[in-house]
């Protein structure tokens, strides 16, 4: 009698310990945040990230580091938005006035944002012409390459498509100089050319024949810098220099590790990213200056790689992005013109895109 | 952990997969299948660190009867199948042919707008066959399926790309068991099976977003296992010895999956030699004493680009009794120590990148347990087991600069919680209930340096609390039932940050169903709303899940 009656307490307790449960359970459910985001600090002068996100996360977001008083905002523009998400595989801005142009490739969509505070102005759809990679302006013009294998021309003003036209396979690295727009097709790995577009015509050119895989395009003056990333098995890529008026080859200059992205230093000077780190090249003479600059272990000591690079003319300093393991949030590490680390700051996921608005 | 740990076993075959090392599902139909066991941790005849799931098909019950019926849902989903079972003395004979297509264009919400899934289609059709020979010492076996899927890959949903993909997958599969099960004395048995599992794979991708060079690609898939094992009773001692040798090979391996690289075949041989035991001791002080053991040998040889040889010992121990003063109460232990090895996908997916060199997942576990059945108002049972995992070298996909995802080793993980299940069957099963928590405690404990904030953080995907609710009643001809999942909050980014996670969820499925009889045909109505609340929620982020379907089932049994 007595055991049963204990059996019977037991399950009793047992109950109110299942409705609590059961209770808490309906309450764990009701507890989403509703934190409010951050207030956005107006920018001034300012470095800016375009961060692209895990592939297919719906998670690219802007950072921001401010020149002058070092403050250093995620998120931007998810946060200047209420909440609204940037999108899936964010790869360039261009800033253009007030205005910035960000092209968010897997979400089919080119936001255009004020550069004060990146809140929305407007956005052009691209899922008609495909997922837009690089972009450029020029005047009152916007030139953008897409997977679709199109350069797109819109007005940067009205936000409206212009015109399009079929170039090489999966055009990225876009650049303007003499009055040509040069493209850069890297057909996933598999394209050998650039593809030359008349501004004014908005007609082909010429297709120039470069190393395997040209991944991208800077511009000084008349002279065109193509990079090519080469193949994956051997890793030779090389740096291509063209002359934008006559459109021939100047000059070439191999660099190992698969060459990527590069940004343009004085004197044509350039910093190009390699599987092993800051290649600094002197483009006037087409000749290495230092083979590694910055240790893309230094900057990466995770994948010992570097994702993004943007150098700062003004400050003579390099920022470089540091996508850790491509998962969770990285950083961009700034490094002075002697290869130095001078700090870092945060940014998000893989950032990919650093620009300076001044 | 993740489904590659998880040993699946078709009628007694071992089918896990060369390339994922799963099972693909969807070549299988529910409704051909008798029985599905999940033994939790490790069998007696396998050690395996995500358990193993053993399924049953195959006239199971020696029935003799005629099945048809059908059923359709509210994403215009249509199934039809039809099913014959008999059975006379020492033979038994079965097989199911089932049909389904849909255009699958379920509703979701994706930041705040109600869309139609696209490219969600598929068409299937299964048939299968057995036939039994069974005597009271010997069974002979044999089973096989054959599986068509057409279906479209719908892709992730992103910000202004709800069609990410415009891809279409097709397989064929066939797979055929034989299995011979015989007595040799009353403490001898000796089980022994054949299988041969052959899948074909086709992908057309027509706007080039999966394959980069070309617009189809096909692969196929062999796999030929053989098993044996002899147990030995002898009083409370039993004793198993067993052997298996699986020789599968895959071809266009990489350029299926990479969608980059030209056709190679990869070949891999595993063998297996296992010895298990489990003895029941008798004692003074306790009810039950049950100590078992095990060790499997596990060599592979494998050729793809180059030969290698890998060999590993896993073990395991266990400790089960029930005390004298608590007879309807067992309290169990066991630790184990086990391998997987990468899958022909995690290890030669992208040859550029040089993944060749994943090492295989290395798994201890140490579980304690309690387990103590009741009788108030009806049966009842309630288990509780704290687990503990060490792991070592798992397997993650990580994506790269190129945008794609390959799969790195995470050197360090931990994992522990707790599992509690309570069931009961009140007023003579006229009302059963149970529920079942989680608690998963799992971390990244290897930092590869202070840069890294995944240290300590929780595994992707991994939410901290998942609850399971579900109750039937049962009046007369009716059956009412009522299953709800709660799953936490989980993280698809592994720094933890609260803007790359998911929101926690909470689904409830309702069902009733009314069997009547029209002179001997049985007939049973079925009506299922599936999360019938229209929670709108993630399993994998991007993928979003379809909000409340209807569906309605018609069976007819002669």
């Amino acid at each position: 009698m007595k055991k049963t009656r204990n059996k019977t307490i037991c399950v009793k307790v047992l109950n109110k310990l299942l409705f609590l449960f059961i209770a808490s359970t309906f309450f764990l459910i009701g507890c989403e945040s509703t934190t409010n985001p951050p207030p956005i600090v107006e920018l001034n002068k300012a470095v800016i990230v375009v961060n692209e996100g895990g592939y297919g996360q719906n998670n690219s977001s802007i950072s921001t580091y401010s020149l002058e008083d070092k403050i250093v905002q995620t998120d931007v523009y998810y946060n200047a938005n209420s909440k609204k998400n940037l999108g899936a595989s964010a790869n360039d801005i261009v800033i253009s006035g007030e205005k910035g142009f960000i092209a968010v490739t897997v979400s089919n969509k080119i936001h255009i944002v004020e550069m004060r505070d990146f809140t929305s102005v407007d956005s052009i759809d691209f899922t008609t012409f495909g997922s837009p990679v690089k972009l450029v302006t020029s005047g009152t013009n916007g030139y953008v390459t897409t997977l679709n294998s199109l350069l797109v021309k819109f007005d940067i003003s009205s936000y409206s498509v212009l015109d399009t036209i079929s170039v090489g396979f999966k055009p990225e690295g876009i650049a303007i100089s003499d009055g040509k727009i040069f493209i850069a097709n890297s057909g996933y790995g598999v394209g050998t050319t650039v593809t030359v577009v008349e501004e004014s015509t908005f007609r082909i050119v010429k297709n120039i024949n470069v190393k395997l895989n040209p991944t991208n395009v800077v511009s000084d003056g008349n002279d065109v810098f193509v990079v090519s990333t080469g193949s994956y098995s051997d890793g030779i890529g090389m740096l291509t220099k063209i002359d934008a008026t006559s459109l021939n080859i100047i000059d070439t200059l191999i660099i190992s590790k698969n060459p990527g992205r590069l940004a343009l230093g004085d004197d044509k000077e350039l910093y190009v990213i390699n599987g092993n780190g800051i290649v600094h090249v002197a483009g006037a003479t087409m000749s290495i200056i230092n083979e590694t600059l910055v240790p893309a272990s230094d900057v990466n000591n995770i994948y010992f790689s570097i994702n993004a690079v943007g150098y700062d003319r003004d400050a003579d300093l390099l920022y470089l992005g540091n996508p850790k393991d491509y998962q969770q949030n990285g950083e961009i590490a700034i490094y002075n013109s002697s290869g130095n680390e001078e700090g870092r700051f945060d940014a998000g996921i893989s950032p990919r895109a650093i620009v300076f608005k001044k | 952990m993740s489904s590659e740990n998880t040993l699946i076993l078709f009628n007694e075959a071992r089918v896990n997969d060369l390339r994922t090392g799963s099972f693909d599902f969807s070549t299988l139909e529910l409704y051909a299948i008798d029985k599905i066991e999940y033994v939790k941790n490790n069998s007696a005849d396998n050690i395996s660190a995500g358990g193993v799931l053993k399924i049953t098909s195959g006239n199971l019950d020696n029935q003799n009867s005629v099945n048809i019926g059908g059923m359709v849902n509210s994403n215009l989903t249509q199934k039809y199948f039809g099913s014959i079972s008999y059975s006379k003395n020492n033979f038994s004979f079965g097989s199911n042919y089932i049909r389904s297509y849909s255009p699958n264009e379920y509703n979701y919400i994706f930041e705040g707008e109600k869309l139609k899934r696209k490219n969600a289609q598929y068409s299937k059709t299964f048939v299968n066959a057995d036939v039994k020979w069974s005597s009271t010492d010997f069974v002979l076996k044999f089973y096989t399926h054959y599986s068509h899927l057409s279906s479209g890959l719908p892709g992730f949903v992103v910000t202004n790309n709800t069609a990410s993909s415009k891809a279409l997958n097709l397989t064929n599969s066939w797979l055929s068991i034989a299995n011979v099960n015989y007595s040799i004395s009353n403490n001898l048995v000796f089980v022994s099976t054949l299988s041969y599992h052959n899948q074909f794979l086709e992908m057309e991708d027509p706007q080039n977003q999966l394959l980069i060079d070309r617009n189809s690609q096909s692969s196929t898939f062999n796999d030929l296992a053989f098993s044996s094992k002899l147990t030995y009773k002898f009083r409370k001692l039993n004793i198993l010895l067993g052997y298996n040798i699986s020789d599968s090979n895959v071809d266009s391996l990489t350029t299926y999956i990479s969608g980059i690289f030209s056709s190679t075949t990869g070949k891999r041989t595993e063998q297996n030699i296992y010895t298990s035991a489990n003895c029941l001791i008798p004692s003074k002080y306790l009810e039950e004493l049950n100590i078992s053991a095990g060790i499997n040998y596990q060599l592979i040889n494998e050729d793809i680009y180059n030969k290698l040889e890998h060999n590993y010992l896993s073990y395991k121990i266990g400790l089960s009794f029930t005390p004298l003063f608590a007879k309807d109460t067992e309290i169990l232990t066991s630790f184990s120590s086990n391998y997987r090895h990468p899958t022909f996908n995690e290890k030669y997916y992208s040859g550029f990148f040089g993944n060749s060199g994943l090492k295989g997942e290395e798994y201890k576990s140490l579980n304690i347990g309690i387990n103590s059945k009741f009788n108030i108002l009806g049966k009842g049972e309630i288990e509780i087991t704290y687990f503990t995992i060490w792991g070592n070298n798992r397997i993650i996909w990580a994506p790269t600069i190129l945008a794609i995802q390959i799969p790195r080793n995470i050197s360090k993980i931990k994992s522990d919680g707790i599992e509690l299940r309570f069931e009961q069957s009140l007023f003579h099963s006229l009302f059963n209930w149970e529920i079942l928590y989680t608690y998963t405690n799992a971390r990244n404990i290897s930092a590869v340096s202070e840069d890294d904030k995944t240290y300590n953080k929780q595994i992707i995907y991994t939410p901290l609390h998942r609850v399971n609710l579900n109750g039937s009643l049962n009046i007369s001809d009716f059956r009412f039932s009522a299953n709800s999942s709660f799953v936490g909050k989980r993280y698809f980014t592994p720094d933890n940050t609260e803007r790359n996670s998911l929101a926690p969820y909470f689904l409830l499925d309702l069902s009733a169903s009314y069997q009547f009889n029209i002179s001997t045909i049985e007939n049973i109505f079925t009506i299922n709303i599936y999360n019938i609340l229209d929670e709108e929620y993630f399993i994998i982020q991007s993928y979003p899940m379809p909000l409340k379907t209807i569906s309605i089932n018609y069976q007819a049994r002669l």
